[in-house]
């Protein structure tokens, strides 16, 4: 008799116990880089999270190129294989108007919505918000103090006003070591080849230029407008006056831009918050100790770029729940003060940014700096279209003014018509 | 009556095995290509945008008529057959003057054959890199060749200058990379020609340049519409140096057909519009196969 329970028991047992070890949650997280090996921003606080819940986490780091088509071929098969997926401005428009991302609007306590930063803009499309920001990150004005202080600018006052900074620029374009070939430049863009840098230098300046969406709600397009038209002119007048530094039209990517600009040879960058680490790190960087910082200079508004990162959850996910609860741990305070102070983003909590230790740190300008530009207008264009209209229509369009093969004006009314035909096949 | 019932069961039973045998590389083929290339052909009758919601809507030929008046790929398309007219030209003379020198015999000759070979060797895109650098604007060895040269007074970014120029230092680097192929291909093809057909002509009173003409070039016309037929195919697919060197741009400038494609169905992700782009090249290279076979056919009646 104990003979045969002790069977049934040992049945059951082994029958229970892959039931137990499969009852324990795990989530799939499609994520792009989590960063440089030595300043990986989630990954060192995943054994946190699941000592924490008991989620277990399959975090799976992807380049951005082979990420978007992964996603893409997930979602249009309904895969539920992936939980938690990794998103931006742009993304999170193009999955969201599909229906891949879930709306988690509801799902947010009053508490959590009013201490986020503007980054929820990375997962926010029409109003309705689907997942939360990883990290914060804005455009600021960084310049050299040293190449400044070598042309008789004052260091400590960066230029505030378009005019200042075209002055500034220049004054740092020179034959530093005059053997007659110009080695030193006034800026350096976001670079003028590629599509997307063009576009976000574009933008920025359209935005200063009082411009604020590059389409209207019903997709029209708004860039060819005087705001449009009178940003462009401006764009193209930096080459023209031979300010721009030539490797411009070389970059590809934003750590070439970043790696141009640590080289001490150009006076002025719209960049990142990241750049203020990195660029006083003399083991990296040639202009350690002179990078000053300050909000982007005015034309009639000063203006900002988003580029925060976010993490939203697939429609598809069997696990929902689990999935939320991993986006909750990433806005954490700790995690979000750990990702500011260590890798030098923004926190995307406001009482986090407001927290003495931040702006009591070596990253301590930085912050003061993103503070004040929180003040003005921070955008992206994000639209299920966007990426055909950069590469197709805009981006061209930009390149076509530079060189003069085009009016700006002309460039924008091309690009508008190109623009509102890609629009269509995506309304189709 | 029971000799011809054996045999007929042979038979069947043959036909049966043979079947067995052929089905596992049947099923690979209906799956890994004849369903993906009738799909895409489906595909392409509809607006299949990946990042769109299905199902996807039956648009006819709209596809089609839309991207043959796509000035983008309209131009790639141009784009593309001038890089294969420079490629073709190229490769092709190179090859050929390559192949007549390697044909004689000198001191040295298998290590120049040796070395001639390391740019067939090297990964495409290891070689996309060299080239990468060798036409930097800022640090390129060309820049620096021609500025030394006193051809130009400040480095310049070529690509940027116009899809000609851009097109074409494209094609230099592809030329470097397939020059060797070329050179094996005629040195075999002219090592099969007799040499009794040279001595004949000498005997005739040919010189070298009519020997070369009268008898190498005959001789080489198979190798010539091989090395046509692939080198145009090559050409017309060329994706990789694009890819490392340029991306297509900037902004259109060296956006040649293929990767125009690519851009269409894996960055914008309208497979529906890339799969019909797709089959129009692939009608184009088929198209240029035919004429090539039927020079090919021409030449072997004469």
């Amino acid at each position: 008799m104990v003979l045969r329970w002790g069977i049934v028991g040992v049945v059951i047992g082994l029958v229970l116990v892959p039931i137990g070890v499969w009852a324990a949650t795990e989530i799939v997280v499609l994520s792009a880089s989590d960063g440089a090996p030595e300043f990986k921003m989630i990954i060192p606080w995943l054994e946190e999270f699941e000592h924490q819940t008991g989620i277990k986490v399959n975090f799976v780091e992807m380049g951005y190129g082979p990420l978007h088509t992964k996603l893409a071929t997930l979602f249009a098969t309904g895969s539920s294989s992936v939980d938690v997926v990794w998103t931006y401005a742009a993304w999170t428009a193009e999955f969201a108007s599909a229906g891949y991302l879930l709306d988690i609007t509801d799902w947010l306590t009053e508490d959590l919505l009013s201490d986020l930063t503007g980054a929820v803009t990375a997962v926010t499309y029409k109003d309705r918000i689907y997942g939360l920001p990883k990290f914060g990150s804005t455009r600021f004005f960084y310049y050299n103090k040293e190449m400044f202080e070598e042309v008789g600018l004052d260091p400590d006052k960066p230029p505030t006003t378009w005019t200042e900074f075209l002055n500034a620029a220049k004054l740092l374009t020179r034959d530093a070591d005059e053997d007659g070939v110009v080695d030193q430049w006034g800026f350096l863009p976001s670079g003028v080849a590629e599509g997307e840098n063009a576009v976000m230098d574009f933008q920025l300046i359209y935005m200063l230029a009082g411009g604020t969406e590059l389409f209207d709600s019903e997709d029209r397009p708004l860039f060819a407008g005087p705001e449009g038209i009178e940003a462009l002119e401006r764009y193209v007048e930096l080459y023209d006056l031979g300010v721009v530094d030539p490797a411009a039209w070389s970059i590809v990517s934003g750590s070439d831009r970043r790696m141009r600009w640590m080289q001490g040879n150009t006076g002025m960058v719209f960049e990142w918050p990241s750049l203020w680490r990195q660029a006083n790190d003399p083991d990296v960087s040639r202009v350690a100790g002179n990078v000053g910082i300050s909000i982007i200079p005015m034309i009639y508004t000063s203006a900002s770029l988003d580029g925060s990162e976010a993490y939203a959850i697939s429609t598809f996910s069997r696990n929902k729940e689990a999935a939320f609860e991993f986006l909750k741990f990433v806005v954490s305070p700790e995690v979000q003060k750990d990702i500011a102070l260590r890798c030098g983003w923004l926190p995307v909590r406001k009482s986090v940014l407001a927290d003495p230790a931040l702006q009591q740190s070596p990253l301590g300008p930085m912050f003061e700096v993103a503070s004040l530009q929180n003040q003005y207008p921070i955008r992206r264009f994000a639209a299920p279209y966007a990426q055909e209209v950069i590469d197709a229509a805009l981006g061209p369009a930009i390149l076509k003014a530079v060189q003069h093969e085009m009016t700006p004006e002309a460039a924008l009314q091309w690009a508008a018509e190109k623009a509102s035909e890609i629009v269509a096949k995506y309304k189709q | 009556m029971r000799g011809v019932l054996t045999n007929k069961l042979e038979r069947l039973s043959d036909q049966w095995f043979s079947l067995v045998l052929l089905s596992p590389t049947a099923f690979l083929l209906i799956c890994f290509a004849l369903f993906p290339i009738g799909y895409s052909l489906y595909m392409s009758f509809h607006n299949v945008i990946l990042s769109r919601p299905g199902p996807y809507a039956f648009i006819g030929l709209r596809n089609y008529l839309n991207i043959i008046r796509d000035p983008v790929f309209v131009n790639s398309l141009w784009k593309t057959a001038y890089f294969s007219t420079v490629l073709l030209i190229g490769s092709t003379s190179l090859g050929l003057a390559v192949a007549l020198l390697l044909n004689k015999s000198f001191i040295g000759r298998s290590i120049v054959m040796s070395c001639l070979l390391i740019p067939w060797a090297i990964p495409k895109v290891v070689n996309g890199l060299i080239w990468k650098w060798i036409f930097d604007g800022n640090y390129g060895i060309f820049n620096a060749l021609l500025l030394k040269l006193g051809i130009i007074d400040a480095y310049k970014f070529w690509f940027a200058e116009s899809p000609v120029i851009g097109i074409l230092l494209i094609a230099i680097a592809s030329i470097w990379k397939n020059t060797p192929f070329v050179v094996l291909l005629f040195l075999a093809a002219l090592q099969t020609i007799p040499r009794t057909l040279y001595e004949a002509a000498e005997v005739d009173g040919a010189n070298g340049w009519q020997r070369f003409i009268h008898v190498t070039v005959p001789c080489l016309r198979s190798a010539l519409t091989i090395i046509l037929i692939l080198q145009t195919t090559w050409a017309i697919k060329l994706f990789d140096l694009i890819q490392v060197l340029t991306q297509g741009g900037p902004g259109d400038k060296t956006m040649v057909a293929y990767y125009y494609i690519y851009r269409q169905a894996f960055d914008y992700l309208n497979i529906g519009y890339a799969s019909a782009g797709a089959y129009l090249v692939s009608l184009l290279i088929t198209l240029l196969a035919v004429v090539y076979y039927k020079f090919l056919k021409g030449s072997e009646r004469r």
